[in-house]
């Protein structure tokens, strides 16, 4: 059994890509900042983040939101949104992925403490440190009711997420699964003795088990040193988000393949068809 | 009996504020000792912070380290270890958050990595010589059950011979003020799901179980035999209030399941005033007749992400002894909530058979786990 995939989203630096399996077509819609009206890039890597950008519908909290969860629940809106109002969302599982998870709000947060002392301490801050939070938000806004659960593996989150989503199809523990990956860097990232790989970004990919679709995913094979470092894909190095422009290329490309990667010792590959 | 799911739970470590090892624990529930001492009045009470030597890693690590190392010394001396393929699923809402906390208010640079969870559990897995899949997961204070599904998911679907599920939070000012300014935390000591009950105590911890399919050799802890999880999509901080999301996860937990043959329920009983309403009403929508039902945290406090794999383990010893420990500071549960069978003041004894562990955490996720007796004599 393999998943089909349904539709994907990507928010980076250059805009909005979205891409929906329809009538045995796939309907990619790339749209730059400057069309939505967007202001410039900011030390985020991307512009302030409007609820507008991602849909009509009103979205009153999304200006309270930390970063991480604008750029979920955006994701998350852009791939599921109302093209599937269908869909018993009781039962849509929900993956997270982030390497970086909520490390920006945390020092937001800790710098509270530092100047002001304990009682400067903002609840309305200390909630967004939790680096599952942004899945929170999402499940809220879109009424998701199935088992959720944050991935974090490195470099290689946003794909292990996704692979564990199609295992989750394939073994019939879900019949629809939400994937959304999402990184927001800031100053805390440069901090830290990672170097740093890139700016603010997210991705989602929508699975069920039937229908029509870009794609089919399957053959999830999560490994140790069983792939080696020669055959790997290349990536431009963007924290947990690091393959998603590879993996985009290998879903909408229109041929099948194995698409594989790796970090250190630990490998994934997935089978990509049409 | 056949479950739909028997992954087994060969052994396990923990260093709780009751001390180190799971048998300081079990013997302290069982006697009710309370292991929360005053601090100040932000944080009324605390529960007593671990101790373990070590010189060249930091705070949480140390205690991943302790317990890990103590969870795999079967292994150690089995002399298998270069045959199967071991992986590591570490759960922490904040890792190493504490060494983070110092380095940045010394304007250290670069900080230290550990905050980022994957790191941390690299690290680990490296000093640990796990030799498979590596990953970390953090869904609130579910993370610990969560990550307890994902390496039994990882073996049934054969990506592993054996997991190990690693849980661990710290005590930080971070995390202690970010509850303080939620009002959540206790003035007196939790007293869960107490009439009187008026916030949760903050404890820190770290467990290891070792999981592996079917029974493997030994008799083990207990058995793994059912699961599920669910989101509330109601609130970030606070659960639903008739308990639906809970039950969720509970319903895909006893998939299969004759309830009649839970006889104990661990519950997450934070001892905040919504989270045991919240439980007592899933409890009552799953179950005609609640078989009893207890909670840790008036004797350790929360353990954030540690809090499901320690709970894992307890209701492991539960199922297999039928004993089941008292719930620190219950006296009296309140008539507004759907009635309980709190066990309190004494050590009851309910025979063998399947426990029921839930766990919730902000951003609505729920988690519930179903534990058999172990297989031994």
């Amino acid at each position: 059994m393999s998943a089909v995939l349904r539709a994907y989203a990507r928010i980076s630096e250059k805009g909005l890509t979205r891409a929906l399996g329809v009538g045995g077509k796939t309907l990619i819609t790339i749209t730059a900042w400057p069309e939505l009206g967007a202001g410039p890039l900011d030390d985020t890597g991307l512009p302030a983040l409007k609820a507008r950008f991602f849909t009509s519908k009103s979205w009153p909290r999304f200006g309270r939101m930390d970063l991480l969860s604008k750029l979920g629940v955006g994701a998350a809106e852009l791939c599921i949104g109302s093209e599937f109002p269908q869909m018993a969302r009781d039962d849509v599982a929900l993956v997270g992925a982030s390497m970086l998870g909520s490390l920006e709000v945390d020092a937001e947060y800790h710098d509270t403490l530092l100047k002001g002392g304990p009682a400067s301490a903002s609840p309305a801050l200390f909630v967004y440190t939790l680096p599952s939070m942004f899945l929170g938000e999402i499940a809220i806004g879109l009424g998701l009711r199935g088992r959720t659960s944050l991935i974090s593996q490195g470099r290689l989150s946003a794909v292990a997420a996704l692979a564990a989503a199609v295992r989750l199809i394939e073994k019939e523990r879900a019949t629809s699964v939400l994937v959304v990956a999402a990184e927001a860097v800031g100053p805390a990232a440069g901090q830290l003795e990672v170097r740093p790989m890139g700016g603010s970004g997210a991705c989602a990919w929508l699975l069920t088990c039937d229908g029509q679709g870009i794609g089919r995913l399957g053959a999830v094979r999560f490994g140790h040193s069983e792939i080696g470092a020669s055959v790997l894909e290349a990536g431009a190095e963007n924290y947990g988000l690091t393959y998603v422009d590879a993996l985009q290329q290998a879903l909408l490309g229109g041929r099948s393949q194995v698409f594989r990667c790796g970090e250190g010792s630990q490998t994934i590959s997935l089978n990509v068809s049409q | 009996m056949t479950y739909p799911h028997n992954i087994q739970i060969a052994s396990a470590g923990a260093i709780t504020p009751m001390g180190l090892g799971v048998d300081s624990l079990w013997q302290g529930l069982l006697a009710g000792r309370v292991a929360f001492s005053p601090a100040d009045k932000i944080r009324p009470y605390v529960a007593a912070h671990c101790e373990i030597p070590a010189r060249d890693a930091s705070l949480n690590l140390r205690r991943c380290m302790a317990l890990a190392l103590e969870s795999t010394r079967e292994l150690a001396s089995s002399g298998e270890q270069g045959s199967l393929r071991r992986a590591l699923v570490l759960a922490s809402t904040k890792g190493e958050l504490d060494q983070w906390e110092l380095q940045r208010a010394m304007r250290v640079t670069p900080l230290e990595r550990g905050i980022i969870l994957s790191e941390m559990a690299l690290e680990l897995a490296e000093r640990l010589g796990v030799n498979g899949r590596v990953l970390a997961t953090s869904t609130a204070c579910a993370s610990g059950s969560f990550a307890a599904i994902e390496a039994a998911e990882m073996l049934e679907d054969g990506d592993a011979d054996e997991a190990l599920v690693t849980g661990v939070d710290g005590l930080s000012l971070f995390i202690e003020h970010g509850f303080a300014s939620l009002q959540a935390l206790s003035k007196r000591g939790a007293r869960p799901f107490d009439l009187a009950r008026d916030g949760l105590t903050l404890g820190e911890a770290g467990a290891s179980v070792l999981l592996r399919r079917g029974t493997g050799g030994g008799s083990g802890l207990g058995r793994l035999v059912g699961w599920g999880a669910s989101n509330d999509a109601n609130h970030i901080s606070g659960p639903s209030r008739d308990g639906g999301g809970l039950l969720l996860a509970i319903e895909r937990a006893l998939t299969g399941i004759d309830r009649s043959s839970v006889v104990a329920i661990c519950a997450h009983g934070t001892a905040t005033r919504y989270n045991d309403a919240m439980e007592a009403h899933a409890f009552t929508r799953a179950f005609k007749q609640p078989p009893p039902v207890f909670s840790i945290k008036g004797n350790i406090g929360h353990t954030l992400g540690a809090a499901g794999v320690i709970e894992l383990i307890i209701s492991s010893l539960v199922a297999s002894s039928g004993l089941v420990p008292a719930t620190a500071g219950f006296e009296r549960q309140s008539p507004d909530e759907p009635a309980l069978d709190i066990v309190h003041m004494q050590t009851r004894q309910v025979g063998r058979g399947l426990v029921l562990s839930t766990n919730s955490g902000f951003g609505g996720m729920n988690t519930a786990l179903l534990i058999a007796p172990g297989e031994g004599p």
